[in-house]
């Protein structure tokens, strides 16, 4: 595959260039934006080319996995192994390192990020949190921490989407109201 | 297996109440077949949802048959017969049972916990040698809840480990599990909803718990100004990712009442023992909440 092409740059792209346009990428396939939409299982393979893609162009390793959020690839990854597929992670590599000092901000960011593949939400938003304060101007610590925080939000989606808990019938009177207008008037 | 897991009961279609019905009264059944009269006592309503996630696995459906029973002397009721995965909940609920009774008995001395442990010693032989693996499993957390108690341990995720991996392998251990990935699928699901169980257990006995001086991993937490905001996040979290979990089995057989559960029940459940009002819009439910 062509990572330029992937990504949507020039050859002789810069880096920062190289970096805008994964970021912007990221958020068009972000999964999140297509939970109940058929062309999800499309969105998350593109997302998978465009981090290959941003991988081969930026010798950068990633940061840890953080992989938690609605898919359909997530594995489970508590109990100590990590998530495959759905890697949706920013790579910013600054300040990546293999074996952190303990007590550092990014031991911290790591360690947040193995609780929450474990399972453990109120630990690892706690670690996470504190590697946010510690480095407020990390974007990788605070995208992990959003992440994290955003972990309802895909199951309340489900639960709405399914109809429970919604009677709000707005609109469905606003379809009835259209489709009467329609029958009645021509122009329509 | 303390009556939390239940669904939403206004939400089912008629045919599926009776279908939830009948796996509960076949639970009881069940247990009445295996193990004698006096377990039949202890049937809780999580353990449909364990029997009905279990049954998914296989295609055949028993037939149900019209049966009368001790409680509904009058009107007959339908049981579903013939399903191991019903069995295997049968055996899980009375061991849990067991260990409940030799819990509140050590802890607390409270006497139907001495009675209890008693009266279902034998059975509690019996079916740790019918799943030597799982009771092994559940006989480990058990000690380690008991450990974490007396530390006094105030992590919500750290003092939720043990049961979560008590859940997980009650789901993981069911004998009629075919593939890999159910395997895994189920020991996420248990997990996660193991989780949920210890934790809105937890809140719902805080104030109590506080009143005699019981432990409660939640105490430190109690007077935060962040507490419901913490809670709700793990409960919910934790909501999500049995959830996701159930979604791997990718079985349609029970999947209306499952997803019920999952999706409505215990999140209203959550947010009823939260004491946090459901979203406007919302009609309030016609009958109210069954404890």
């Amino acid at each position: 595959m062509n990572p330029y092409e992937v990504l949507g740059v020039k050859p002789n792209a810069t880096d920062a260039e190289i970096k805008a346009a994964y970021r912007s990428l990221v958020k068009k396939y972000h999964p999140d934006k297509h939970q109940d939409n058929p062309l999800s299982e499309l969105a998350e393979e593109k997302l998978r080319e465009i981090n290959e893609a941003y991988e081969m162009l930026t010798n950068g390793s990633y940061a840890g996995n953080q992989a938690y959020g609605r898919s359909g690839n997530a594995q489970s990854s508590y109990g100590g192994n990590n998530y495959g597929g759905n890697r949706n992670t920013s790579a910013y590599n600054d300040g990546y390192e293999s074996n952190p000092k303990p007590g550092s901000a990014e031991w911290f960011y790591q360690a947040g990020v193995n609780s929450i593949n474990r399972g453990w939400y109120d630990d690892g938003v706690g670690k996470l949190q504190t590697a946010v304060n510690m480095s407020p101007n990390n974007l990788r610590y605070r995208d992990a921490l959003n992440q994290a925080l955003n972990m309802g939000n895909g199951y309340r989606t489900a639960s709405y989407g399914r109809g429970f808990g919604n009677t709000n019938d707005d609109l469905c009177k606003l379809m009835q109201c259209m489709i009467c207008t329609d029958c009645l008037c021509d122009c329509i | 297996m303390l009556g939390y897991i239940t669904p939403d009961k206004p939400e089912l279609k008629v045919k599926e109440y009776e279908l939830y019905s009948a796996y509960y009264c076949g639970i009881c059944k069940a247990i009445k077949r295996r193990h004698g009269e006096l377990p039949r006592m202890v049937l809780s309503y999580d353990s449909v949802l364990l029997a009905m996630v279990l049954s998914s696995l296989g295609d055949h459906w028993p037939p149900a048959r019209l049966e009368r029973c001790l409680v509904h002397p009058v009107k007959k009721k339908n049981i579903l017969y013939d399903d191991p995965a019903i069995d295997y909940a049968a055996d899980m609920l009375v061991i849990l049972a067991s260990y409940k009774f030799r819990d509140d008995w050590k802890d607390e001395r409270k006497a139907l916990g001495g009675l209890g442990s008693l009266a279902f010693s034998h059975l509690h032989k019996k079916i740790t040698g019918m799943h030597p693996e799982t009771c092994a499993i559940i006989e480990e957390s058990m000690q380690e809840l008991a450990r974490l108690e007396k530390e006094n341990c105030q992590s919500m995720d750290e003092a939720a480990e043990p049961f979560a991996l008590l859940m997980k392998a009650v789901f993981a251990g069911y004998p009629g599990i075919k593939t890999e990935a159910q395997k895994e699928a189920l020991r996420e699901l248990g997990y996660f909803l193991g989780k949920w169980i210890y934790l809105i257990d937890a809140v719902d006995d805080l104030p109590e718990d506080l009143e005699k001086g019981r432990f409660n991993p939640l105490k430190a937490l109690w007077g935060d100004s962040d507490f419901e905001k913490r809670l709700e996040f793990s409960l919910i979290a934790a909501l999500e990712r049995a959830s996701l979990a159930y979604s791997k089995l990718e079985s349609d057989k029970n999947k209306a009442i499952i997803e019920n559960i999952l999706y409505s029940g215990l999140l209203k459940r959550t947010e009823q023992i939260l004491g946090i009002q459901p979203a406007e819009g919302r009609e309030e439910d016609l009958e109210h909440q069954e404890k």
